[in-house]
C-alpha cells in the first residue's frame, strides 16, 4: 500500500471503507471491490484504475443508448442490461448492478413494461457511480 | 523411495518430469475472451500479472478464428456474449479434430442456475469463475489448469512410446525409424543417460565372464 499524507488518508477513509466492506453512499459502491482494483495497480499496472474508468465512461453511455433503442425488444434489451451489469460489477457498483439485473430479468421474461423507467434509473445511477469513481481515483 | 541420483548436468528431475516438461511449453499462453471492455482489461491484466502470454478476443467468433490459427492449451471465456457465446466456443474447441487438450474456464454471473452449470459441463467446460473476477480465485483455478494440462501432456507423450520392440527394446519414432530407447528419449526430452547395469544383468554378465574365463 503506497504511503499517503494524513489528510489524503482521512479523505480516502471516508470514501473507501475497504476493511469492513461497507458500501459507500448507500448501495452505490462496494469499497472492497475498488480495493481489489487498487491491488492490480500496485502489481505493475499503475494506471489501471484510470484506464478502467475511461473504458467504463466510453462503453456505458453507448449501452444505455442501445438499451433505450431496444425498449420494444425484450431479448435485445436483456442482453444490453446483462452487459451493463457485468461492466459495473467490476467497480462494485451494487445499486447499478441491481438495476441492470432487474432490467435483464424483465427482458428475459419477455416484458418491457416499465423498462423505460429502469433505463432512466440506470442512467442516473451510472452518473453517480462515475462521479464517485473519479473522486476515488483522485483521492487514491 | 529415495530421490533420484543427480543427472550428469546436476539436475535431479526424473525422466518422467522432464518428459512432461518437454511437451508443456514453459511460457504459458492463454486465450482470454470477453466482450465487455472493462472486464476484458481486468482479465488481461490479471493474467499477465500471473505470468501468462495473453491473446485477447472480444467475441466468440474472433476467439474461434484465433484458436483455429494456433490452438492454445488454456481458454478463459465469458459465457454470455452476442452471436457466438462461451458455451458454443467450448463445444467447437472440444469438437476440433486432433487438437491437444484445452482447459476451458467459463466466466459466469453470480446467480447461475444448476441447470446452466450442467449445460456448461456437458459442453466440455472444465471450471467456472464468477464475475467480477477475483485475482486469487483465478490464480487457484489456473494452478489446477496447469496441473491438468501437465497430466494430459504426459498421457499424450506416453501414447507415443507404445511402438517398442519386445526383443531389443528399440522404439519406433514418428518417422518410422527404429532406434534405441535412450536415443529416442534424449531426442524428445534432452535427457542424457548414465549407463550402468541393473543387479540382474550384472549378475548374468559376471556369470558369463566367469564361464568364458573358465573355458579359456
Amino acid at each position: 500500500m503506497p504511503e499517503r499524507s494524513t489528510s489524503r488518508l482521512v479523505e480516502s477513509a471516508t470514501l473507501v471503507r475497504a476493511a469492513d466492506s461497507e458500501p459507500l453512499y448507500g448501495e452505490s459502491i462496494d469499497g472492497s471491490v475498488l480495493a481489489n482494483l487498487q491491488a492490480l495497480a500496485a502489481d505493475g499496472a499503475p494506471d489501471i484504475l484510470s484506464e478502467l474508468i475511461e473504458l467504463f465512461a466510453e462503453s456505458t453511455p453507448q449501452l444505455i443508448g442501445a438499451a433505450r433503442a431496444a425498449l420494444h425488444d425484450p431479448s435485445v434489451l436483456s442482453s444490453f442490461a446483462h452487459a451493463m451489469k457485468g461492466s459495473c460489477s467490476n467497480f462494485g457498483a451494487r445499486r447499478m448492478q441491481t438495476l441492470c439485473g432487474e432490467l435483464e430479468e424483465l427482458g428475459r421474461g419477455g416484458n418491457t413494461s416499465g423498462a423505460d423507467k429502469l433505463v432512466s434509473a440506470i442512467e442516473n445511477e451510472y452518473k453517480e457511480v462515475r462521479r464517485l469513481l473519479e473522486q476515488y481515483h483522485v483521492a487514491a | 523411495m529415495s530421490p533420484p541420483d543427480p543427472a550428469p548436468d546436476g539436475s535431479t528431475e526424473s525422466v518422467h518430469d522432464r518428459l512432461a516438461a518437454a511437451v508443456v511449453p514453459k511460457r504459458r499462453r492463454v486465450l482470454a475472451v470477453e466482450d465487455d471492455a472493462v472486464s476484458a482489461r481486468i482479465l488481461a491484466t490479471i493474467l499477465k500479472q500471473l505470468g501468462y502470454d495473453v491473446l485477447t478476443a472480444s467475441n466468440g467468433e474472433e476467439a474461434w478464428r484465433l484458436f483455429e490459427a494456433e490452438p492454445t492449451r488454456l481458454i478463459v471465456s465469458d459465457w454470455m456474449m452476442p452471436d457466438t457465446d462461451g458455451l458454443t466456443l467450448c463445444e467447437r474447441v472440444r469438437a476440433r479434430w486432433n487438437t491437444p487438450y484445452t482447459y476451458f474456464i467459463l466466466l459466469t454471473a453470480n446467480r447461475t442456475t444448476s441447470e446452466n452449470y450442467t449445460l456448461a459441463t456437458n459442453a466440455g467446460v472444465d471450471d467456472f469463475l464468477t464475475k467480477p473476477i477475483d485475482r486469487d480465485a483465478l490464480q487457484m483455478r489456473l494452478r489446477v489448469a496447469d496441473r491438468i494440462l501437465k497430466f494430459t501432456a504426459e498421457v499424450r507423450k506416453l501414447k507415443e512410446l507404445i511402438p517398442i520392440c519386445v526383443y531389443c527394446r528399440k522404439v519406433r519414432d514418428e518417422g518410422d525409424y527404429w532406434e534405441r530407447v535412450e536415443t529416442y528419449i534424449q531426442k524428445e526430452t534432452g535427457s542424457r543417460f548414465s549407463h550402468g547395469a541393473c543387479p540382474a544383468c550384472a549378475e548374468e554378465e559376471i556369470a558369463r565372464f566367469r564361464a568364458e574365463s573358465a573355458g579359456a
